[in-house]
């Protein structure tokens, strides 16, 4: 794997970085090297932040920065044994209906696609999850169809409903709680992208998503499911 | 039990914060000026850690239905116990079916109420700090009844006298070199430094704006990593200064970094005061 550039980031942070491309190839350094300071260096570290192409480091205020900077810098990564974690492809059910998809019907008319091939095309591919931010749960989701770029509304909504999976600019997304947002609406899944009494995301940095389209009496079936704690959500462990 | 007679203008609990969940979205939070919210605690000998009441311009009117002791800090207030004032930064014995009124503040921003063992609410991923889509209370209201918890430690140990705590009326915040700071030119660098820096009242927890467009072209960026403290230039020169309920990442340059004194100094900052920033060898 490719070493990265380190920058300081305050009194106890720094942030290491690779090169500036969003991919899952630069984003897989992140994750190993996530992994091998997780498993080498807990007992200094509070927290690390993944994102596309960089992985923020909080250092325990006992740590001295510099001095672990140092360790840092002489790690062998090529040498040393990066432990995989278990990562998952998640299926995630989405109704398309415009009662859901408040913004499919005017993406159709501005794009120029039909509805149909609007949800073939968002359910075909499998999405690479980089990183979760912005709001609790929420995942940055990478490689959406061009055909579907749409650009961000002029006007955001005050409120937008959990679960609502949407298209802002070149990227897709799943809103995890109610909150205003300006990204175009084109589904609702039933899932709950984050719990907060298990201390959980759906979602972690890593894993890959592919969105499969179900009927509104299937998305009432679930969402009855989920309130009674019987949906089992699909899912299956990645092994590249 | 203390209920709520009034709110205040925003009041909420916050405690040193809650780490261990940024790779899940879930800011740090804590109190704003954390060494004022600390302070309150070590003068009643409680855990520092503990849950305390953060005011914010306008503060509550308290009822006790409880016999304790408390401790204001932070912002500067004239808090008033059954028609009479008390002082601030020393601990108060408040005794049952009183009432205590803060009132505004009168210099500073934030203020901090402790009460002995601390307030016994929900602790949600190990901590107090209320936030919105973590905990189910976010904000206090008129009529919250909060309920006190038994004290670790009965006593008190450390001596009053040795508290001197004057708001820092300083306007220089203490910074280090942000991530990109290094990508600005030499000239910019210097009109980073030289800023003055107005204090926007739309300004919260989350994140302080500061007035005046700074003619700084920054470098674009791949999201990534923020925290409080951090110093941020949006390519139309606006910067934003992100507090403790900052979001986890965003994707405008990161000129700046604040230290953890220089975040308690500026959020005791009122709209329209003016900052500038002081890089620290």
């Amino acid at each position: 794997m490719k070493y990265p550039q380190i920058k300081f980031y305050g009194n106890n942070a720094f942030i290491l970085e690779w090169e500036q491309v969003i991919s899952t190839k630069v984003h897989n350094n992140v994750l190993q090297f996530q992994n091998y300071l997780t498993n080498n260096y807990s007992n200094k570290i509070i927290e690390l932040v993944p994102a596309y192409n960089s992985l923020a480091v909080y250092l325990k205020e006992s740590v001295q920065l510099n001095k672990f900077i140092e360790v840092i810098k002489k790690i062998n990564i090529e040498a040393s044994e990066i432990l995989k974690t278990e990562r998952f492809l998640v299926h995630i059910p989405v109704c398309y209906k415009s009662k859901f998809g408040l913004d499919i019907l005017e993406i159709s008319r501005q794009k120029k696609i039909s509805i149909p091939e609007i949800i073939l095309r968002h359910t075909a591919l499998i999405y690479p999850v980089y990183f979760i931010g912005f709001l609790p749960g929420f995942p940055y989701l990478g490689g959406l169809d061009e055909l579907l770029f749409v650009k961000r509304k002029q006007q955001p909504r005050t409120q937008v409903l959990a679960g609502s999976v949407a298209i802002g600019g070149q990227q897709t997304g799943i809103y995890p709680s109610d909150s205003p947002g300006g990204w175009n609406i084109i589904g609702r899944t039933p899932l709950q992208l984050f719990s907060v009494t298990k201390a959980s995301s759906l979602l972690k940095a890593g894993d890959k998503v592919q969105f499969y389209e179900i009927s509104e009496e299937e998305f009432k079936t679930i969402s009855h499911q989920i309130e009674m704690g019987e949906y089992r959500i699909r899912k299956e462990i990645l092994d590249d | 039990m203390i209920k709520l007679l009034t709110s205040g203008l925003f009041t909420t609990i916050q405690d040193r914060g809650r780490f261990g969940y940024r790779n899940q979205g879930i800011p740090v939070s804590g109190a704003m000026d954390m060494a004022s919210a600390t302070l309150a605690n070590t003068v009643l000998n409680n855990v520092e850690n503990e849950a305390v009441m953060e005011i914010t311009m306008l503060g509550p009117t308290l009822f006790f239905e409880v016999d304790t002791f408390i401790c204001i800090t932070g912002a500067i207030f004239n808090p008033i116990l059954n028609g009479v004032e008390v002082p601030m930064f020393k601990r108060v014995h408040v005794k049952n079916n009183s009432t205590l009124k803060i009132g505004a503040a009168q210099q500073g921003m934030r203020g901090y109420i402790a009460v002995k063992g601390g307030f016994d609410v929900e602790k949600i991923l190990g901590s107090y700090s209320q936030y919105k889509g973590v905990t189910n209370l976010y904000q206090l209201k008129k009529g919250d009844e909060l309920s006190l918890k038994q004290p670790k430690v009965e006593g008190f140990q450390i001596s009053e006298d040795n508290i001197i705590k004057k708001l820092s009326s300083e306007i220089y915040l203490e910074v280090t070199k942000g991530p990109e700071f290094d990508m600005l030119t030499t000239q910019e660098q210097e009109i980073l430094l030289n800023f003055k820096g107005v204090i926007n009242p739309q300004s919260n927890r989350m994140a302080y704006l500061l007035g005046n467009i700074l003619n700084i072209n920054p470098p674009d960026i791949i999201t990534s990593a923020v925290q409080p403290g951090t110093v941020q230039v949006t390519p139309s020169g606006t910067c934003i200064v992100l507090m403790r309920d900052a979001q986890t990442t965003g994707g405008y340059a990161r000129v700046l970094q604040l230290t953890s004194k220089a975040i308690d100094v500026l959020s005791q900052k009122q709209p329209m005061e003016r900052i500038t920033f002081l890089l620290k060898n």
